[in-house]
This record gives structure tokens, C-alpha cells and sequence, in this order.
């Protein structure tokens, strides 16, 4: 949908880890027709570097090198689950894990493709109030302002997967 | 449904326009995103998590005053008669904040003939719309200070700008259609300032208007771009109040324009100010 396809590895690689240092490498796709999209341009982007939660629980294990991390896994059984769809500012996502030998060892947030359709913009001028038919358009963008969303669909996203990979 | 998620994760990217940082708060019942753009210089790990730490440390301090979820919070005493505004201490860090806020938001009930009424709801006093651009708009201020000069906060989709997204250019900040969140209807490009999305509906709450005490129904969508966030939600909820004929509210407020979806079934929108062709509008 938009290239903000965002992967997630974990340093712990257990649920508890979740709470340590979270190195994220964003892969971009330039997708035709998004809707919305991320502001950092299309191009292939890397993860540089690992920073510290917030919450006190900083970096237990920042031991793990961010390019070595940010390459795939080599070796090990690995199944991929898929959590239910939550809304953020970006747009539908969903929480997607990758377990390796019993351990979870990758939290991606994947877009969720959608229609996408635009319509031409007919618009007047007026004095103070400019009227024009709603229309749905394309464009690239930073961010998205609308109705405030839960992280309720984050969490629910997240344990759905974790429910399918018996975690 | 009780549980928080204890995820915090910190998005780290560079791209050729410079490096940038997302961090992720689950709190005020909803999503909080920080964008943090350095430009060309990477920042260190220690800086930035010190940064971060303190953005969700006031946000969370915003939370025990203000959030009328928590029986322990200031507001809630307010709500339940337990503090009288009289008792407020301007010397007191919370009941400070506080008194600014019940300041703002009688300034706001004015400025939009009452229909921005924050009084005028279910269960006495709830600035939580307010608040949440009022919060923004400090937890900016904190990172401005530590140095982080383009910054772009995103709080369940009311959001604050500080200078540029990338350089040269202006965050762009897409505007949800109102019945389908995989659509946008809208671009606003904005630099140092704040948008402010509001429907009937949020967070399984109405608005309501304060004339009736029924729901609001003047917009199904009111977006406004003000010079900070807690003028922006002002606004933007008291269109959805007064639809069209709010929009001398906002013309009288410098710096200020509006995007408002007309009630269904009607097929309209309307803004303050003139669109381009790639359906762009630009600072009044």
C-alpha cells in the first residue's frame, strides 16, 4: 500500500524481550496509487542504529549488531504469523511475527493493501467558504490527521499472532 | 483490555534527506507517534533515548493530571467535587497546568460562541480534547530544547509540526476520509504548526452540542491548521458543533484555516481558504 513496511527485531527473543531494545529497519516499497504514505523517501533505507526504550528497561542485550540484525535469519525452523488488522496514523497495519525454534525473533508491522481510488476535485471560490465535492485522492504524505484509533488494535493485533504461533 | 502493551519500540532510519527516528507511546488511550527527523547529523543512542524518555515521562505526567479515566487524576477530583477550581495553586506544578488549562478552554468556549464547551459534557468538566493538543504542543517544546528542531507528533491523529520534514520541505499531513481510513481527502502542508482532526464520534464518545445536549451533527469531519495544537482542537471540535457556520470562527483566529466534511448524506466538503489542482491547499 505505502512504503512503510516496517520490521521489527527484537534483541530478547522471548515476549519478555519485547520490553528491551527494539531495532526496526524500515524496508520501502514505492507502491503506485497509495493513498497515503511515509515521509521518509522511497528509497531502500537501513537501520543504524539501536536506542533504548523508554520506559526504564533499557537496552538489556544491545549487543546485537543492527546490520547483523537487520539481515534475515540463516538457520532454524521459521514460521511467520499473522495478527489481526489494527488502524494507525499510517494507515491498516498488521502485527506479523516470525518464530524461530520456539522464540519469537521478528515483530513486523506490514501495511495493509486497500482500494484506492481518486476522484477529480471540483472546487469554487467563495468569499470565506470554499465548497467542493468530497473526493478520496493519492498522495504521498508524512503523516495522517482523522479520528482518534486505539492502541487497543496494536496490543489485540499482536496477540493474535502470538495466540497462532502457541506462544 | 486493562493490560498496557509494554512495546516501545524506536523506528531508526536514514534516508539521503537525513536520519530519523520514530517512537511509538501507547498512552492517553490511544497512539502516540514521534517523528524525529536530525537531518544530516545521526544523533547518539544515549541522546536520543534521554530525548525520548522525557517526551513519554511528560506525557505520562499529562496523563495523572488530566485523564478523566484515572480516579487519581486532578481532573477527575475537579469532576467528582472533590477540588474546587478555588483551591488551585499556581504554585503547584499540576494544579498549574491545570489552571492554564481550564484558562484556555474558557477562552475557547468564547471564541466559538459555547460551542466549544468542554463544561457541557457527561460527567462535568473533560479537557481531554484540549489537552491532548495542549500536550503535544509541550512535549515539542521539550524536544526543541534538547535540540531536535524537525519533529512531527501524531497523538491518534491530532498532530504537531516543528520545522521541516525534510529540508526544504513542509510536513504533509494527509487528512482521513471521515468513513474510510484508507483514504485521504486532503493534503495540508504545514511547518510549525498544528492539525486537528475531529468527528461526531472518538473514542466511542460523541461531541456534543452544548445548545441541545445532543450529538453534534454539523460535520462528519472538521480539520483545522492552527499555529499550535490546543487552538486547533478548539476549533475543530467546535465545528463539528456548528458545521458552516462556524467558519468566521476560525477566520477570526491569525494563522488559522479549516477543512470541514458536511454531514452525511451530503456529498460536500468545504475550507477556508482556496485549493489547488493537486488538491494542496497552502498557508492562508
Amino acid at each position: 500500500m505505502r512504503p512503510l513496511a516496517t520490521s521489527v527485531l527484537v534483541t530478547g527473543a522471548t515476549l519478555a524481550g519485547l520490553s528491551g531494545v527494539l531495532v526496526l529497519n524500515r524496508t520501502s516499497a514505492p507502491v503506485a496509487g497509495a493513498s497515503t504514505a511515509d515521509a521518509a523517501s522511497p528509497q531502500t533505507t537501513t537501520a543504524s542504529s539501536s536506542a533504548a526504550g523508554p520506559s526504564g528497561s533499557a537496552a538489556p542485550s544491545s549487543a546485537t549488531s543492527p546490520s547483523a540484525s537487520a539481515a534475515s535469519p540463516s538457520t532454524g525452523t521459521t514460521t511467520t504469523y499473522a495478527g489481526s488488522t489494527y488502524n494507525t496514523p499510517y494507515g491498516p497495519v498488521q502485527v506479523t511475527i516470525t518464530v524461530r525454534d520456539g522464540s519469537m525473533t521478528e515483530i513486523s508491522l506490514d501495511q495493509v493493501p486497500s482500494g484506492n481510488h481518486s476522484d477529480q476535485i471540483n472546487s469554487y471560490a467563495g468569499p470565506l467558504l470554499v465548497e467542493e465535492a468530497l473526493s478520496a485522492q493519492s498522495a504521498q504524505v508524512d503523516t495522517i490527521s482523522g479520528a482518534t484509533y486505539t492502541s487497543e488494535g496494536f496490543r489485540r493485533s499482536l496477540e493474535s499472532a502470538l495466540t497462532k504461533a502457541g506462544l | 483490555m486493562t493490560t498496557q502493551t509494554t512495546i516501545d519500540p524506536t523506528v531508526t532510519f536514514r534516508s539521503p534527506q537525513g536520519h530519523g527516528y520514530r517512537h511509538i507511546v501507547p498512552i492517553w488511550g490511544t497512539v502516540v507517534v514521534l517523528d524525529l527527523r536530525t537531518g544530516d547529523r545521526a544523533w547518539p543512542d544515549e541522546r536520543l533515548a534521554d530525548a525520548v524518555e522525557d517526551a513519554v515521562a511528560t506525557m505520562r505526567w499529562v496523563d495523572d493530571v488530566f485523564s478523566s479515566y484515572l480516579a487519581t487524576s486532578r481532573v477527575s477530583a475537579l469532576r467528582s467535587g472533590r477540588l474546587s477550581t478555588d483551591d488551585l495553586d499556581p504554585l503547584d506544578r499540576d494544579h498549574a497546568a491545570l489552571l492554564e488549562v481550564l484558562a484556555a478552554c474558557r477562552w475557547g468556549r468564547q471564541l466559538t460562541d459555547g460551542a466549544f464547551d468542554p463544561w457541557a459534557v457527561p460527567g462535568g468538566f473533560d479537557p481531554s480534547g484540549y489537552v491532548k493538543g495542549w500536550a503535544c504542543e509541550v512535549v515539542a517544546e521539550r524536544l526543541v530544547t534538547r535540540g531536535i528542531e524537525n519533529l512531527c507528533i501524531n497523538a491518534g491523529g491530532d498532530i504537531v509540526t516543528r520545522g521541516q520534514a525534510r529540508p526544504g520541505e513542509p510536513w504533509r499531513v494527509g487528512i482521513r476520509h471521515p468513513d474510510d481510513p484508507n483514504l485521504i481527502v486532503r493534503v495540508e502542508e504545514v511547518s510549525d504548526a498544528a492539525v486537528a482532526t475531529s468527528g461526531p464520534y472518538e473514542r466511542g464518545d460523541h461531541i456534543v452540542d452544548p445548545a441541545t445536549g445532543q450529538a453534534a451533527r454539523g460535520a462528519r469531519s472538521a480539520t483545522v491548521v492552527a499555529p499550535r495544537a490546543g487552538l486547533a482542537e478548539i476549533l475543530s471540535t467546535a465545528l463539528v458543533v456548528g458545521g458552516r457556520d462556524g467558519a468566521p470562527w476560525v477566520a477570526a483566529q491569525p494563522g488559522c484555516r479549516a477543512y470541514v466534511v458536511d454531514p452525511a448524506p451530503s456529498a460536500t466538503a468545504w475550507s477556508t481558504s482556496a485549493v489547488d489542482r493537486r488538491g494542496v491547499r497552502h498557508s492562508a
